[in-house]
């Protein structure tokens, strides 16, 4: 499972004979004359550990549906693992390996946590196309399911439903049904969205957890958390992309500083 | 590892009792039965129940499991009742089971056809659209009335016996059991369908329509399956009203058709199958026995009921009756 990342591909920005995990090329989204993504272009690597970072408003989300299909975009292209997969519907993106997990829960409350996850793990296996055969004969699926809640820490919560559970624990599922769908390049809007501080951990050692066969964009507001978990960071600002680099470069940088950072206590002591 | 295991085993036994036969579920079919035998003069208002109950969890497929909303579902009834008593009285097709299965065929190709539209929209839209669906049909069936016989009805449908043997008797003794067996089929097909992997996506349409393409599920195509399937089953019910009756108008098409299977099916509870029975059931002895106290005005005490029972907020009789069980075992 854990391929380890190529050197060459994990601080550089264009490593040359690597085809990239994800690549946007001049993705543009409009809405009613309003330039809210303008003409992005970004490069994920492969294995990458990539943030997205910018004010309320930069169009950060929006990029997100856009990559992940579940909106249109205005013009552009995007490719995964080198292939143009800018007509691909939203479901057919995430069969290929193209996940993402929502700011706002965007599970099934009234399921248990194991439904939840068997349902994107059925998904992904072609098993939900069956009519006839009980889900609860599906042993192999079950235990998958099981694996992936015990990999996150929920395995205690596996018969809950999910609005019984708090906060925190909901937003582990939102990843554990990303999960289940055994993703190659997996986009995390804001995974800590709505979290009590100090509450973010165990989410953040299920992050820490996962494969390098895995590229994940992950746009997050919390700074402590994207400088201790991304290797690389890009800056949006009003729909464009400002700079990009390491952590250390960003933190370094004054524009950044003055436009964004700057305001923020725990970047000023880093 | 122990732990780990008997996790497994928990989360196994969990998934299995989704599926699992409960003792329970056999009380609608002994009262079914025994209702046969405790009243022989009412055994065609019998069927007529039992016809009714069957369209109720065609539209439980679609409405309960997939969270689709529509008020005209009386169109594949209609439908399957043109089709049947057609085949019967244009073209002297008599032969009962084929001209049965000929109603839900019918019924679920207008049903494949009319979803990939209707289907890619959601909430009042799709309400709206069902509804002039239902109120179109039912206008064509007047044009046509060569066929149809407009609002005069459809004469001249004689079904064949059944198997060779049994015949549309006098007191529709045949036609009861006609009616249980097909009913009992489809929901054993339906039982099926619900706790399929299947099922379980249509229970995440219901529950998060939005999140479902992100988990790579092409949402108009299950919705697509399911609305044929359901259209297939009440074409049924639809043929089995025709040729029990030997007769059809174009009422079946009625608005108020499809508004009364919508009622029974919240009346008993939607999303658990056996709503349709309760439900049904329900709505017939309300019907009659308010009839007697009143004539005319014995819909005021349906509303009034229906009126109750959703004010509760527990998803109709069964939802309700399950809260009320819970409660007690919490207390003991």
């Amino acid at each position: 499972m854990n391929t380890p990342l190529p050197p060459a591909a994990a601080g550089a920005a264009v490593a040359p004979g690597v085809v990239p995990a994800l690549e946007t090329r001049g993705l543009r989204k409009e809405f009613r004359g309003l330039l809210a993504v303008a003409g992005v272009d970004l490069v994920l690597q492969p294995g990458t550990r990539h943030a997205l970072i910018g004010p309320n408003g930069a169009g950060k989300t929006t990029l997100v549906n856009l990559i992940s299909g579940h909106l249109k975009a205005s013009g552009g292209e995007l490719f995964l693992y080198g292939e143009n997969i800018t007509r691909r519907p939203e479901h057919r993106r995430t069969r290929l390996g193209l996940v993402r997990t929502f700011q706002i829960n965007q599970l099934f409350r009234q399921l248990t946590v194991l439904e939840n996850v068997l349902l994107a793990v059925s998904q992904r296996t072609g098993a939900s196309r069956n009519l006839w055969r009980p889900l609860g004969r599906y042993e192999a699926l079950a235990d998958e399911a099981l694996a992936i809640l015990a990999s996150v820490g929920l395995e205690d919560d596996a018969l809950r439903r999910v609005a019984e559970l708090p906060y925190g624990r909901q937003r582990l599922v939102e990843i554990a049904v990303a999960l289940g769908l055994r993703p190659r390049v997996l986009l995390l809007d804001e995974p800590t969205a709505g979290v009590p501080s100090g509450e973010s951990e165990p989410l953040l050692e299920a992050l820490r957890a996962l494969g390098r066969d895995l590229a994940i964009l992950i746009i997050e507001h919390d700074m402590e958390m994207v400088f201790r978990f991304a290797e690389r960071i890009s800056v949006m600002m009003n729909g464009s992309l400002l700079r990009e680099g390491t952590p250390a470069e960003i933190s370094a940088d004054a524009a950044v500083r003055e436009a964004y950072l700057g305001e923020d206590d725990h970047v000023r002591s880093l | 590892m122990h732990g780990v295991d008997s996790r497994a085993l928990q989360a196994r036994a969990y998934l299995a009792q989704r599926h699992r036969w409960r003792l329970g579920e056999a009380l609608p079919w002994a009262l079914a039965i025994a209702a046969f035998f405790a009243f022989p003069n009412s055994v065609f208002v019998g069927t007529q129940v039992l016809i009714l109950v069957l369209f109720a969890l065609s539209l439980d497929l679609i409405l309960g499991y997939a969270g689709i909303v529509t008020l005209g579902h009386a169109a594949f009834f209609g439908i399957g009742a043109y089709a049947a008593g057609g085949l019967s009285a244009h073209l002297g097709w008599n032969e009962p089971l084929s001209g049965l299965l000929f109603a839900g065929v019918c019924a679920g190709v207008i049903g494949v056809v009319s979803g990939a539209i209707l289907l890619r929209y959601h909430g009042l839209a799709l309400i709206m659209l069902t509804l002039a669906m239902g109120i179109m049909l039912q206008e064509a069936g007047n044009a046509w009335d060569s066929f149809t016989g407009g609002y005069d009805g459809l004469y001249g449908i004689k079904p064949a016996p059944l198997l060779g043997r049994f015949e549309n008797d006098l007191y529709g003794y045949h036609y009861y059991w006609y009616a249980l067996i097909v009913l009992l089929l489809m929901f054993l097909l339906s039982r099926r369908v619900v706790h399929s992997p299947f099922g379980a996506s249509l229970l995440g349409i219901r529950e998060n329509p939005a999140r479902m393409p992100a988990i790579g599920c092409a949402v108009l195509w299950r919705k697509i399956v399911v609305y044929t399937l359901s259209a297939f089953m009440a074409g049924l019910a639809g043929g089995l009203f025709a040729q029990s009756n030997a007769y059809v108008t174009l009422e079946v098409f009625s608005f108020a058709r499809s508004g009364t299977v919508l009622i029974v099916l919240i009346l008993g509870g939607t999303g658990r199958l056996y709503g349709a029975f309760l439900g049904g059931a329900i709505y017939y002895l309300l019907e009659h026995n308010l009839a007697k106290l009143s004539p005319e005005f014995w819909q005021f005490g349906v509303g009034l009921v229906l009126l109750g029972v959703v004010s509760l907020r527990h998803n109709g009789l069964l939802g309700l009756q399950e809260h009320l069980l819970q409660r007690i075992r919490r207390r003991t």
